[in-house]
């Protein structure tokens, strides 16, 4: 190889630089995209050793029925390779009902114990650890990250299970002080728990000295090899296999020490305190017996007493009694007596007292006579008073002389004189009568009086005797009386005597009786207390299990074994797509090369025939070619490796939180990527130019004949034939006359349709997980847990309260429990859900089981268990087939008699009857199943606060929430769909671009004869793109029946062990394809009508040289 | 009024600091139904000056009428369109497509123009009707010459141009080809331009130019053309 050969090699490339960026750029593809995938896995795998070294994660985590002593704690540090041990505490709760009543681990802060460092580390993301009683820090990642603030209160319910939070917990309301994550979490999987609907949603952090328990819940144990050795690598399996021995068998050691240490200890010391307690029973008893019967003693002694005195005071009440009749005797005849003496009397005075009225009457009516006739005699006294009054006047008159009166008048009057007199007289007689009479009458009277008075003396003698004599006796018996009283008072006041002997020796009766009674309860109560206390422990000790260990290993984190999983899943990823490039690759490198060599076929022939070798002459193509491979690796992996790992790690950080990716090159798949180019180009060269060289220089100098055209098979259709445009007939010819192009166009084509139609396939297949299982699949809203998880008959309230919220359609009680599944020799224990469903009938109504293919509807039954899809397709099993469920220590054989279509976790649903069946055991239920009457905001907000009203309700919770989050997961894979269709394009306009270049490089001559021919530009290149836009279209249409195996592998491939991506590809993603491939063929075909254009007549037509 | 008329053609070439002029200030005519030859050694500029009038080539100055129409202001479309319904070309390597039959060939010339020759008849014309399904491949030389002449005849073109037609051909085949195309000229009066290097053949010519170094050196017409058979060489 001379320079003058070498400086022509390379104006050669510069020269054709077209060809040789298409060969170049094809390379840089398929390698870019071997060594950018390859990357990533161990890029993927140094970032979780680092991530694990720099958190000082376990190696071990122990977990014991009964806790950790510290005897443990050195038992363990002391076992041989053991580094370090970290004790701790862990305690799984609900947050409260109005806090989402989720299930939490709380864990403790990792501290350093003794000299051991902290193991687990946590990453701060927000605010700072837990330092304070109080203080609480909740994970940064997945979607319980949104829940909290920083700030803000985190509360747990009162109750986890059957414990009270209280009892383990120092608070139940902890202040969140910073967002953290987890080295022992790094996947949006939480575990297990034995609370609850089973599932953990997030872990929180707390201070260690927040637990109340005593004994350390785990241990974390870090191995020596630990830091030398790789996670991943097949040393540290098997270093830590053989710790694993170690350990059990110190777990073995510990579990014996804690039956003698522990149990039988215990045992004992129960057994010494229940004699004790026998003994003082026993005492007390006694004691109480003798106080029994001193109280009967006295009670006995009081009751004679009293009766005595009983005896006494009922004589003494007989005598009063007898002298009481006797006073009253004695009475009866005084009253008697005194009664007849006043009658008597009352007579006697009732006789002068009609006497003494006699007297008054006659009195009176003497009286009145009296008086009637001195009022007759004044009344005659007053008439001759008046007639004299006038005799007198008429005198007088007379006399003075007033008056002559005639002598008969004279006479008359004194005749009236003397009448007047004669009357005067007569009057004063009778006045003298009367007052003679009247004095008669008055000593008649008198006497009659004197009479009286008399009889009335004797009347008052009479009164003053009985007087006297009525109240000598009176007195007598008030004498009599009074002594009665003063007995019967002395009676009474020895009954009052009694009576408060009586009381007051009754009352220290009683009180002494009260006291016993006292005594009694109290020594009673007390030895009840002492005996439940006995009776406890007793329990307690029953329920002390022999502890029991339990070693896990960091693949028993969540999510740790699936990382490196989907790391190695990458890998096989990486090996399909670069060997499609690489085919490509070499497809375009042969055409180019293979033209390339013709061109040059003077340049070689003058070479030969300058006497340079044909090894000389080769290594100028294989150096052209080389060039390119060598640069286009170079940049292929630049580029590859620089953006693919991020890009795809950025897709899987959406599921796994364990830092950002660093760099780390995959050295063989970079020798391998650039090797492969380089010898595939250098081969291909060497051949091709082999070819050529066979010529003698004197043949080669001249042109080649052009390849003959060449009657194709379309031909012999005369009829379809003769109607064909020159343009079809010439492009059809074309079409089969470069046979290798033709099929470089048709794979590259194809490959680029492949690739877009795996893109938008794989999108399509997100699409089941959110609309079709939400949207066709569920038909519950909501999810309601219970705090107990009992039989579903016990569970009634809840149908009920829901149905007292009246937006509640359909409920169904359900038994949820995580399950390990067997088939054969695989099993699967990650995200199986067992759910016995108590209904069928409603579950038809909640749940759409159906096949995914033809939507046939399934119906559950006794007969077995219906398990989805995608299990079944990781475990090989079909319907009719027997599958083993492990639930915890059970262990079942149930045969499949459905699978239903389902794409988010596994699923296995059993009617009880079947459960009880195949566990038999009753399945305990733990969630209800709801449809709401409608799917609005405001229905499930009324749902929720109605049923969290109810404190037998831990939490409610929404698909439209689990909706959401899967949509947010999966929207960061869109990336890898952009870099999927950038690469598509990239390969569509690398094949079509070199296919139109070199065609035209062919043909131009051919080209240059149709321009001088009168073709327009737009005939001329129209021939050109007839037979690219054939080719394209061969090309799509393999390409979409390739890119329907190419999505079913990629979705296989990427698709995570819970869940199942849509297998179906949407018409729509077919015309996407082809619609983008296609515009991608007209643009290298826009791109192409400029040179076509710019080729010049004259020169392309000057005579061959 | 003739047919074709150069006046003070000029075209130049820069090849870096030198400017070459391959056609200096030519300026000539061609009658109607004229069978005109221009003859010149290698690199007198014959080629450049059918390659101007043919609408492949422009020039630097002067003006091409043909049939009063300045061919040489013609751009584009209207250039493609010149050459499509006025000019037939034929070239000393034919040019052939080589994926289409010898009639195919013929009708690709056919099919764009306004009123094209029946391709049998034009590949009659020059009698290779019985070739008529033969790839390029599968005819000799001056087969395939005569496959490209009925291609252009096909096109019923006002001008005929052929550039060195016997180049690549031996010399009885040449004769033929000379023959065919003089016997079109006269019998379809039909305007031919022939550029050849051989002065031999001139006397067949109604009309010679002979140029030298890009300017023309003798024009003269010929008052009584020979019949090709008459000359030899």
């Amino acid at each position: 190889m001379t320079g003058s050969l070498l400086k022509n090699t390379f104006r050669e490339i510069w020269q054709t630089k077209a060809r040789f960026l298409s060969i170049l750029a094809i390379i840089a593809l398929g390698v870019g995209f071997f060594t950018g995938i390859k990357a990533t896995t161990p890029s993927m795998y140094n970032l979780a050793e680092t991530y694990y070294q720099e958190k000082n994660l376990m190696d071990f985590r122990l977990v014991s029925t009964t806790g950790f002593s510290e005897d443990d704690i050195r038992a363990v540090a002391a076992t041989d390779g053991v580094q370090s041990v970290m004790p701790s505490y862990f305690f799984d709760v609900m947050t409260a009902a109005e806090d989402g009543g989720d299930l939490v681990r709380v864990i403790a802060v990792p501290e350093a114990y003794e000299n051991n460092d902290a193991q687990n580390t946590l990453v701060m993301r927000e605010g700072r650890t837990a330092e304070h009683s109080g203080e609480i820090v909740t994970e940064s990642v997945a979607f319980a990250n949104a829940r909290h603030q920083l700030g803000g209160k985190v509360r747990f319910a009162a109750t986890a299970g059957d414990t009270k939070t209280a009892d383990i917990l120092r608070h139940t309301e902890f202040e969140l002080v910073g967002k953290a994550e987890s080295p022992l979490y790094i996947s949006y999987q939480r575990g297990t728990s034995q609370i609850g609907d089973g599932k953990i949603d997030e872990y929180m952090y707390i201070p260690a000295s927040d637990f109340k328990v005593e004994r350390y819940t785990e241990l974390y144990v870090r191995a020596d090899f630990s830091k030398e050795l790789s996670a991943f690598s097949d040393a540290y399996k098997q270093e830590r296999d053989a710790m694993q021995e170690r350990l059990e068998a110190v777990a073995k050691e510990r579990e014996n020490a804690f039956q003698t240490e522990v149990i039988d200890k215990a045992r004992a010391e129960l057994d010494e305190a229940r004699e004790a307690f026998e003994a003082e029973k026993r005492d007390a008893q006694r004691q109480l017996e003798e106080a029994q019967q001193e109280l009967d003693a006295g009670e006995q002694e009081y009751n004679e007493k009293i009766s005595a005195a009983e005896e006494q005071l009922r004589d003494a009440k007989n005598q009063i009694d007898s002298g009481a009749q006797e006073l009253a005797t004695g009475e009866n005849t005084y009253y008697t007596q005194i009664g007849a003496a006043e009658k008597v009397l009352k007579e006697k005075r009732a006789a002068w007292q009609t006497a003494q009225q006699e007297y008054e009457a006659q009195a009176a009516q003497a009286q009145e006579q009296i008086a009637a006739a001195q009022a007759e005699l004044d009344s005659r006294l007053d008439a001759w008073e008046a007639q004299n009054a006038v005799y007198q006047a008429t005198e007088q008159a007379i006399q003075a002389g007033a008056i002559e009166l005639t002598d008969e008048e004279l006479t008359l009057h004194r005749a009236m004189g003397e009448q007047l007199a004669a009357a005067k007289q007569q009057l004063d007689a009778a006045q003298e009568q009367l007052n003679t009479e009247a004095a008669a009458g008055q000593a008649q009277l008198a006497e009659a009086k004197k009479q009286l008075d008399s009889g009335k003396a004797q009347l008052d003698a009479a009164q003053q005797a009985f007087n006297a004599q009525r109240s000598s006796g009176a007195a007598q018996l008030e004498a009599s009386g009074q002594q009665l009283a003063a007995a019967r008072s002395e009676m009474e006041s020895g009954e009052a005597a009694l009576s408060e002997q009586r009381d007051s020796g009754r009352e220290q009766l009683d009180k002494a009786a009260q006291e016993l009674a006292d005594k009694r309860r109290e020594a009673e109560e007390k030895l009840a207390g002492a005996e439940k206390e006995l009776r406890e422990a007793e329990e307690k000790l029953a329920d002390t299990q022999p502890s029991r260990w339990y070693l896990f290993t960091r693949d028993n984190n969540p999510g740790y074994s699936t990382f490196t999983q989907n790391a190695d899943r990458l890998d096989a990823v990486a090996s399909v797509f670069p060997l499609f490039f690489l085919l490509v690759a070499v497809l375009v490198c042969v055409t180019t090369m293979t033209r390339l060599i013709e061109e040059k076929r003077t340049e070689t022939a003058t070479l030969k025939a300058l006497g340079y070798s044909d090894r000389s002459i080769i290594l100028k193509y294989v150096i052209y070619a080389m060039t390119a491979a060598v640069t286009g690796s170079a940049v292929g992996i630049a580029a590859g490796v620089l953006s693919l790992p991020f890009i795809i790690y950025n897709a899987y950080k959406i599921m796994y939180y364990i830092g950002d990716i660093s760099l780390v090159l995959h050295i063989p798949s970079v020798v391998l990527g650039t090797l492969a180019a380089v010898a595939t180009t250098a081969v291909v060269s060497v051949v091709v130019c082999e070819k050529s060289l066979r010529l003698r220089p004197a043949q080669a100098m001249r042109p080649k004949a052009p390849k003959p055209g060449k009657r194709i098979l379309l031909e012999y259709l005369t009829p379809l034939w003769k109607h064909m445009g020159f343009t079809a007939k010439l492009t059809a010819r074309n079409l089969f006359r470069y046979k290798i192009r033709m099929l470089m166009t048709v794979i590259g084509v194809a490959g680029c349709t492949a690739l877009i139609v795996a893109a938008f396939g794989l999108l399509n297949s997100f699409d089941p997980l959110t609309d079709v299982q939400f949207g066709e699949i569920y038909a519950y809203d909501a999810v309601v847990v219970p705090k107990n998880n009992q039989a579903a008959a016990e569970q009634g309230y809840l149908t009920a309260l829901a149905k007292e919220t009246g937006v509640a359609k359909n409920t169904l009680l359900v038994s949820q429990e995580e399950a390990a599944v067997r088939f054969g020799d695989r099993e699967n224990t990650d995200s199986n859900y067992v759910w016995a469903v108590s209904d069928t009938d409603v579950m038809q109504q909640l749940i759409h089981l159906r096949t995914r293919a033809e939507h046939t509807p399934l119906t559950l039954d006794n007969s077995g268990v219906m398990v989805n899809e995608k299990l079944a397709a990781t475990l090989g099993f079909e319907v009719g087939d027997t599958i083993t469920i492990v639930i915890g220590n059970r262990t079942a054989q149930a045969k499949v008699s459905g699978i239903f279509e389902q794409y988010i976790y596994n699923y296995l649903y059993l009617t009880p009857d079947y459960y009880r069946e195949i566990f038999g055991s009753e399945p305990t239920c733990n969630l209800m199943a709801v449809q709401l009457s409608d799917k609005s905001e405001e229905c499930e907000n009324a749902f929720s606060a109605a049923m969290l009203r109810d404190e037998r309700v831990t939490a409610v919770s929404f698909m439209g929430s689990s909706i959401n989050d899967f949509k947010n997961m999966l929207n960061s894979l869109n990336m890898v769909v952009v870099v999927m269709i950038v690469c598509a394009a990239g390969l569509a306009f690398v094949v079509l671009y070199n296919l139109t270049n070199i065609n035209l490089a062919e043909r131009v001559r051919e080209i240059a004869t149709f321009k001088v021919l009168g073709f327009y530009n737009r005939e001329t290149s129209g021939l050109l793109y007839l037979e690219n836009l054939i080719l394209t279209l061969m090309g799509i249409i393999a390409g979409l029946l390739l890119g329907i195996l190419l999505t079913g592998f990629i979705v296989q491939t990427v698709e995570v062990d819970n869940v199942m991506f849509g297998r179906e590809i949407y018409p729509s993603s077919f015309l996407y394809a082809a619609a983008l491939t296609m515009l991608f063929a007209l643009l290298v075909n826009a791109l192409m009508s400029f040179k076509i254009k710019a080729v010049n007549m004259v020169e392309s037509l000057k005579s061959v040289e | 009024m003739p047919l074709v008329e150069f006046n003070n053609v000029c075209k130049r070439y820069r090849m870096g600091e030198i400017t070459i002029n391959a056609v200096d200030g030519i300026s000539f005519s061609v009658e109607e139904g004229e069978f005109a030859v221009v003859v010149g050694a290698s690199g007198a500029g014959k080629t450049t000056v059918l390659n101007i009038l043919g609408g492949m080539d422009s020039c630097s100055e002067g003006e091409i009428l043909v049939a009063g129409r300045d061919v040489g202001k013609l751009r584009g479309k209207a250039l493609i369109e010149y050459r499509r319904h006025d000019i037939g070309f034929v070239f000393q390597f034919y040019n052939l497509v080589h994926n289409l039959t010898a009639k195919e060939n013929v009708e690709l010339a056919a099919q764009i123009c306004r009123n094209p020759m029946d391709s049998e008849q034009a590949l009659a014309s020059v009698g290779l009707l019985e070739r008529k399904n033969n790839f390029p491949a599968q005819l000799s030389g001056g087969e395939q010459q005569r496959v490209s002449i009925a291609r252009a005849l096909a096109k019923n073109p006002r001008l005929l141009l052929c550039d060195e037609p016997t180049g690549a051909l031996d010399y009885n085949t040449g004769r033929q080809i000379l023959g065919l195309l003089q016997d079109t000229c006269r019998e379809k009066k039909m305007t031919v331009m022939l550029i050849t290097h051989n002065s031999a053949i001139t006397p067949m010519a109604d009309h010679v130019i002979e140029m030298k170094s890009g300017k023309i050196v003798r024009d003269n017409r010929n008052p009584h053309p020979k019949s090709i058979d008459e000359i030899e060489w």
